[in-house]
């Protein structure tokens, strides 16, 4: 076999190893996206505070009551134990950084809000970022199959 | 004549036939089968009583279709409603668990980065699961207890360094579970019983 029809076999393979990949990839969004009915609030977001120091109840409650005010925050949960604060909020009217901008950073109390690293993040299932290309093909399969 | 009269009795007969054979095919002579009715328990019709304010009757209240406050225009079984709410309490307050919240890395991590699909989709499958546990109706399609609360066999589930959990983190994920319950006020026989639903799939998620 000469050097030009190798190259030919092995390129043709690698295009058809692909175009398996491919298609077992959109098979398998197919499969989990069909008759898949909206979550009922899907863009529900949790986020968290971490203090650095036990905080006095009446400070907390204020400070959840300052988080509860602001746009689209549904709930607050402070577990004085492990002295972080969770909020959840609609991501669509609200994000986490302007909520701990504007109701806990001003609380005086020392905190931090909590990041997940890029190594945590990369440990999610890229099919579930919607953001990322594997998100929103199956945003688009979603939408072709339903 | 007599030809013409034997013809017209024919038609007629005919027609009758006819008439009969239509009449049998008619929908209200076919046997009606009563709708299955939906699965429901006292706990189920407790919790769904609970959601609407506790007033009134009790019984009936679990597969009540009410509006879904998170779903705008879809409406909801007043006892899943009740579940719901209870579950999403529970995962912040699993969240802010240290005990607990590390076999939930990837879920935080999907959460913390702004992708809360994952998120979503556990709080719908746990609610189908206690819903399931709790009023009978056949709804879960997730995963075995077993396979879902361990490393090996579903990689959401724990890490490499806590790849199965205990019986001491099953008991403080049902402390979690009644935190939440409290916060909304569920009487203490109703998250007793609640207790011990959840308790009974212990075996398999301690390891």
């Amino acid at each position: 076999m000469t050097m030009k029809k190798k190259l030919k076999v092995a390129a043709g393979s690698l295009l058809g190893i692909m175009f398996l990949f491919s298609a077992v990839l959109l098979i398998h969004i197919v499969v989990m996206v069909k008759n898949r009915k909206p979550l009922p609030a899907a863009t529900l977001q949790m986020a968290r505070a971490d203090f650095k120091q036990p905080v006095p109840d009446q400070v907390m409650q204020t400070i959840q009551q300052a988080v509860s005010r602001q746009k689209g925050v549904k709930e607050t949960y402070y577990n004085a134990g492990s002295r972080m604060l969770v909020y959840t909020y609609d991501n669509k009217v609200n994000t986490a950084e302007a909520i701990y901008a504007s109701a806990i950073r001003p609380s005086g109390m020392s905190s931090e809000r909590h990041l997940v690293s890029q190594s945590e993040a990369t440990k999610g299932c890229p099919a579930m970022d919607n953001h990322s290309f594997y998100g929103k093909l199956t945003n688009m399969v979603a939408r072709v199959v339903n | 004549m007599q030809t013409q009269k034997t013809k017209l009795l024919f038609i007629i007969a005919a027609m009758l036939s006819f008439a009969v054979i239509l009449g049998s095919c008619s929908k209200d002579d076919k046997p009606v089968t009563p709708p299955t009715p939906i699965a429901t328990s006292p706990l189920y019709d407790t919790l769904g009583w609970f959601i609407q304010g506790g007033q009134g009757a009790v019984e009936g209240n679990g597969t009540k279709m009410i509006a879904d406050p998170d779903n705008s225009g879809q409406t909801i079984q007043a006892g899943r409603l009740a579940i719901r709410t209870v579950v999403n309490k529970a995962l912040m307050v699993i969240a802010a668990d240290t005990a607990i919240n590390i076999y939930f890395p990837t879920l935080l991590a999907e959460v913390g980065a702004g992708n809360t699909t994952g998120y979503a989709h556990l709080r719908e499958t746990f609610t189908d699961f206690v819903q399931q546990a709790v009023s009978g109706q056949q709804i879960y399609k997730g995963m075995t207890m077993k396979a879902a609360h361990n490393f090996a066999t579903y990689n959401r589930f724990g890490s490499a360094a806590h790849p199965t959990s205990d019986e001491a983190d099953f008991n403080r994920f049902i402390g979690d579970v009644v935190i939440a319950a409290q916060s909304y006020n569920v009487p203490n026989s109703v998250i007793a019983q609640l207790g011990v639903l959840l308790s009974s799939v212990k075996g398999d998620i301690v390891y």
